[in-house]
């Protein structure tokens, strides 16, 4: 994991990096871990968009969202491999099933950390992308328009419906252990 | 930031992230990172300078080293299960409401057996209604499952020597490094203000007994829970 000075920008960018990039590491590995469900997938991507990354930090601007930054070269990294492996899209029928909940339920209180992720894993993917930079990473939806390469309209329709698809999983699996609650 | 609407989703959902032990990079890989930082070239050819290089890199290994091992160190003292076992005793066993947390989800064993875990089943029967011990029996108050910390728990309330005492279950995510150590000390004990706890884990299991009393009068129950666990408790 050398790189190449000229190439790079040498010690004070480097040194800048370090500092406005580098912290960045494990939330980019949290993220990068749970789209891609492989280790090695995920530091592979990890690594290879902090090269990416220092290579063109002299086009970061000061001042803004580093994080962001990164995520949406980790995006690219993450399309780019995706092309390479000609995989197809994926294929869901998550909007007939948004359609046909009418109300918002509450957050359950009672789900272990493990059963909400896995919650979230069953949603299709593009509604996770937009769910995960939005709640877990805190983009804004500008921010993530420009991670994901899509419309800011398709950012808010995604995120309303993955919510709301998100909150009724949750829901369900919850009912019956509320009514188990009650009853011991 | 543009970003709108404070949702409680994302509270929950950022809490599982941060949690998730799958999640997590390893330390040595973050560490690893520092290593792309650039190296001089256009003198690098020059013996002295060549010698530079290699002290630098071998400086770096050893940096990665000594912080990676220190990583690991610092993640096992913390040790959020245990933490997470002491937080359910505390306010599911002694039923404290403070600060605003307490344990949530309560079930029955069977429920959380049928739903979550199915390993709990031994729990329904394992240990039995009286545990003997070399001071002095101890005997089950409530079999229950709940949830504390993101962690969902097989929950054995026992009173022993006068006192609550709690045997708590839950799967374990042992590290390959964590697993090292267990071989070494099977029993870990640590003491968390007025409370010990005592650690045991089994191949896919974490199991603590935790309570008000000193490790001298706590550790003949804990040792007698513990070769029961050990036997009927699933492998994997």
């Amino acid at each position: 994991m050398t790189t190449d000075n000229t190439r790079y920008g040498g010690d004070r960018t480097w040194a800048t990096f370090e500092a406005e990039a580098l912290p960045h590491a494990d939330r980019l590995f949290r993220l990068a871990m749970w789209f891609e469900r492989n280790r090695q997938e995920a530091e592979d991507l990890v690594q290879e968009t902090m090269v990416r990354a220092l290579r063109s930090f002299h086009r970061f601007e000061p001042g803004t969202n580093c994080r962001a930054w990164l995520i949406t070269i980790l995006q690219n990294v993450r399309r780019n491999r995706r092309r390479a492996r000609q995989r197809s899209p994926i294929m869901d029928d998550a909007g007939d099933r948004i359609a046909a909940a009418p109300f918002v339920p509450p957050i359950p209180q009672t789900l272990t950390d493990e059963e909400v992720l896995a919650a979230l894993s069953r949603m299709p993917e593009r509604f996770q992308e937009v769910v995960v930079l939005c709640d877990v990473e805190d983009l804004s939806y500008k921010e993530i328009a420009a991670a994901l390469d899509i419309p800011l309209g398709t950012v808010m329709s995604r995120l309303h419906r993955g919510r709301a698809l998100l909150r009724s999983e949750l829901a369900s699996m919850n009912g019956s252990l509320t009514r188990e609650r009650a009853n011991v | 930031m543009e970003n709108q609407e404070v949702d409680p989703l994302g509270t929950t959902l950022k809490r599982a992230f941060e949690r998730a032990p799958g999640l997590q990079p390893r330390p040595e890989f973050i560490a690893g990172l520092t290593t792309l930082r650039p190296l001089p070239t256009a003198v690098s050819r020059t013996p002295r300078f060549r010698a530079t290089r290699w002290l630098t890199i071998a400086a770096t290994f050893l940096l990665v080293g000594i912080g990676g091992y220190w990583s690991f160190e610092a993640r096992l003292s913390a040790d959020p299960l245990r933490e997470a076992a002491i937080g359910d005793h505390r306010y599911c066993a002694l039923g404290l409401t403070t600060n605003g947390k307490e344990a949530t989800g309560i079930t029955s064993l069977a429920e959380a057996v049928s739903r979550y875990e199915p390993g709990f089943r031994v729990l329904e029967d394992e240990p039995g209604d009286e545990i003997p011990t070399s001071d002095g029996p101890a005997r089950v108050l409530n079999r229950h499952s709940c949830v504390f910390g993101g962690r969902r728990f097989a929950h054995i309330i026992l009173d022993y020597r006068h006192t609550s005492v709690s045997l708590i279950v839950t799967r374990g995510a042992a590290t390959r490094w964590s697993i090292h150590r267990i071989a070494a000390h099977e029993m870990t004990t640590a003491r968390w203000n007025d409370l010990t706890v005592m650690s045991i884990r089994t191949a896919g299991y974490a199991v603590f007994v935790v309570g008000g009393l000193p490790a001298s009068e706590l550790s003949p129950l804990a040792g007698a829970l513990s070769a029961d666990l050990r036997r009927v408790l699933p492998k994997e």
